[in-house]
């Protein structure tokens, strides 16, 4: 089990790069496109969280796979191969087959998320919107505290209740509860204000954010490189949609040349890793 | 009271000449909160003080002295509104007209409480926040975050979230992330009050560095003045807005609590219920054992102490009886379910209610009481006065006394108390003690966490020590003293 480990990479290298490819796999409806898409995050899944936590994955994506691959047949009876009738429902090949793609294309975006959130943490997030937003990254720093914060003093309001005078359900323990966080939260609102203040919040200056990472050049290079390759495969993956179609048969080729840089990208950070590992050691 | 400004006898080494400025000063200064009434009442009279530069001062005064108003009038951004007459000088500068930059950089401050102050989510950025506000560029940032860092030893902890800290961690992160904006002068309101004894002297010690080594100013309102005798050069107290130096050794002397009534001896003992039994607890499935064979064993009608360090499990205990944490492993006895009452760490997970009355009445109904208890209950408080007030409106010591009533009044055979000094000024601790006396003269079970061993000597008939997930062998109060080795002062 590998460690997915970017953070020697500026945050937007990362971030562009999820958001990227994400949208690729959105958008690729095609067999091939979704092919390439599934195949990079299930690798990057096996080499980041090892076989069992991969197959533990899959136990719940595949049936929702075939879940979504007969269903499709039922809302849609296009076609023109007729495999077999069902009551009244017809089922043709090419409907099926819309249906496994598009069972493939949610649980590959599905694993592109899970490789998303395992790279790029809260602390990136605010990094790169601290530049732009001050007072957002602000806030959202402060929602991630008080929110777990209210959590546990509504519990601890809760079972203090139900230890003395028993367990109460409905609306009006719900109010009470909401009753006792209102008045506490409030309370605490004025020391941490005057928190605030005192370490010179709202003292007239123009707030400067304080940014744990340095943009480099080797990052401008990477973001650079990331962007030439979302052009070509946008277009490859463009052009290889163009040239598909599903209904009323299923034609099309798709070039390999077309999507030769889809799949370079798609096995960009596993390959990444994996240069990292023969490398033997980190590289600067 | 004389009208001469009391100056506090400064370390010789630390004062570069007579005439110097003082960090802090007061002259003459009479204050007094807005009210609908004849101007209130005053919370200062005529207070004078100078604090020369480099002194560590101690303001001892118990709850609603004054000592808070006292420090705020210092710090122009956190001064509270109302009718102040004289003048409150930071180093010559009058303070009303210091700008909120210049005051934001020349006076520090730091809050009581771990929890409120702290307004991000993660230590770093924390402790980056004052100096966004102070506009500060990345190298000079830089600088400053990686020299507090060194300075106090925390760099472990920078990149962790502060929730993750405890509660003595997370009041050196505030420190830290007051000195980092490199002030003259540090206020600090009762630093220690709600940290344990160990995590206290840890905090006092770095307090101490940062005025012996970088010469800040330091000045620390609290109740509790033993633990940081030693370190302070000279002390003021307040008593009824009327401010005068007191002698450090005076402060030294003090007993923790006065007691007027002596510790009740126990009924007769019936006989002992076991309620842990070889109980093993976790949190978390793979997670470390909170407590590992646990066993219990509590009299009726006894008055017991679990004592134990930060972090020991002395929660966790109490928790497992009442039955809100289940045990992995091992028996909980039952026999007090439904007639028990838990007293948490923060009252106000308690207190809901608009008005001290209807708090007292919520539960009522479950607990087949009515009007006339309530009565009796706001009587037993001294709050006859006070039943229309919200419960918020209260001290902090008067907040855990209503919550302990209101638990009362639904009569528990069982009562467990979670720290229930924790926060609490000498007087407010007195009233706590007396009433858990009252309680076992009337014979009822209690139970009691805490690591305020003032309190312990107080109350307790019998101490159960907790280390390693374990209670170790139950010994009367005295005897646990006596062999004590740490607590025997």
């Amino acid at each position: 089990m590998w460690r997915a480990s970017f953070d020697k990479w500026h945050p937007m290298v990362p971030v562009a790069y999820s958001a990227g490819i994400i949208a690729l796999a959105m958008f690729g409806i095609c067999p091939s496109c979704v092919g390439v898409s599934l195949a990079g995050g299930l690798l990057f899944l096996l080499l980041t969280q090892g076989v069992r936590a991969a197959l533990a994955k899959l136990r719940w994506q595949l049936p929702l796979l075939l879940l979504i691959c007969l269903i499709n047949p039922l809302y849609s009876a296009m076609g023109s191969t007729l495999l077999c009738k069902v009551g009244p429902f017809r089922v043709y090949t090419e409907s099926l087959a819309y249906g496994a793609v598009m069972g493939a294309l949610l649980v590959s975006v599905l694993l592109w998320f899970e490789a998303a959130a395992s790279v790029v943490g809260q602390d990136e997030v605010m990094e790169l919107g601290g530049t732009l937003l001050p007072s957002v990254t602000l806030a959202v720093s402060m929602v991630m505290r008080l929110v777990p914060q209210l959590v546990r003093r509504a519990r601890d309001a809760r079972t203090v209740a139900e230890v003395t005078v028993g367990r109460r359900h409905g609306m009006n323990e719900a109010l009470r509860i909401l009753g006792v966080l209102l008045a506490w939260s409030l309370e605490d609102s004025v020391e941490r204000s005057d928190s605030m203040r005192a370490r010179g919040w709202g003292a007239g200056v123009r707030r400067h954010v304080y940014r744990s990472h340095l943009v480099r050049r080797r990052d401008v290079q990477a973001l650079l490189l990331l962007i030439l390759l979302f052009a070509l495969s946008a277009f490859g993956v463009s052009r290889t949609l163009l040239g598909w179609r599903f209904y009323p048969r299923m034609q099309g080729t798709a070039s390999p040349a077309l999507l030769a840089p889809y799949v370079l990208l798609a096995l960009l950070p596993s390959l990444a890793l994996l240069a990292d590992r023969l490398g033997g050691k980190e590289r600067p | 009271m004389s009208l001469v400004p009391t100056v506090c006898d400064p370390n010789p080494s630390l004062l570069p000449d007579e005439n110097h400025v003082p960090a802090f000063e007061l002259r003459e200064v009479s204050f007094a909160y807005p009210s609908d009434g004849d101007g209130g009442a005053h919370v200062l009279k005529g207070a004078s003080m100078k604090v020369p530069e480099g002194a560590f001062v101690l303001l001892v005064g118990g709850t609603g002295s004054g000592k808070t108003t006292c420090l705020r009038l210092a710090k122009r951004e956190v001064a509270p509104a109302g009718n102040l007459k004289g003048s409150v000088l930071v180093f010559g500068h009058e303070v009303r007209t210091l700008g909120e930059l210049a005051s934001s950089q020349l006076v520090g401050y730091v809050f009581q409480s771990p929890d409120n102050q702290i307004v991000c989510d993660t230590v770093w950025h924390e402790l980056a926040f004052g100096l966004e506000n102070l506009g500060l560029d990345q190298q000079e940032t830089h600088r400053r975050l990686a020299e507090v860092c060194l300075f106090l030893g925390i760099e472990g902890l920078f990149r962790k979230r502060c929730d993750e800290l405890s509660g003595g961690q997370r009041q050196v992160v505030a420190l830290a992330a007051v000195l980092a904006m490199r002030p003259r002068l540090l206020l600090l309101d009762e630093p220690t009050s709600m940290l344990d004894p160990v995590a206290e002297k840890e905090f006092l010690s770095l307090l101490f560095r940062a005025n012996r080594e970088l010469g800040l100013t330091v000045v620390v309102a609290t109740h509790e003045p033993q633990p940081m005798v030693d370190y302070a050069t000279c002390a003021f107290g307040l008593e009824e807005g009327v401010l005068a130096e007191v002698s450090l050794s005076a402060l030294r002397t003090r007993p923790a609590l006065d007691l007027s009534m002596a510790r009740v001896a126990p009924m007769t003992q019936h006989a002992r219920e076991r309620l842990l039994d070889d109980v093993w607890v976790r949190y978390e499935r793979s997670g470390p054992w909170v407590l590992r064979g646990c066993d219990l064993l509590l009299g009726t009608g006894e008055v017991r102490a679990i004592v134990g360090g930060n972090g020991s499990g002395k929660s966790t205990v109490i928790s497992t009886i009442a039955g809100v944490v289940k045990a992995s492993r091992g028996k909980v006895g039952r026999r007090y379910r439904g007639r028990q009452a838990l007293l948490p760490q923060q009252p106000k997970a308690l207190l809901g209610c608009e008005t001290v009355r209807e708090e007292l009445m919520e539960w009522s109904a479950a607990g087949g009481y009515g009007e006339s208890e309530v009565v009796a209950a706001l009587e037993r408080l001294g709050l006859t006065g006070c039943s229309e007030r919200h419960p918020y409106d209260l001290s902090g010591g008067q907040q855990q006394l209503l919550a302990l009533e209101k638990l009362l009044l639904m009569a528990p055979e069982l009562l467990l108390l979670d720290e229930p000094t924790k926060g609490l000024d000498g007087a407010s601790r007195t009233l706590v003690a007396e009433r858990v006396n009252e309680l076992a003269s009337q014979g009822r079970t209690v139970l009691v966490a805490t690591h305020d061993m003032a309190f312990v000597k107080a109350v307790a008939h019998g101490v159960s020590l907790l280390f390693d997930g374990r209670l170790g062998e139950t010994e009367e109060t005295e005897t646990f003293f006596e062999h004590s080795w740490m607590w025997r002062a």
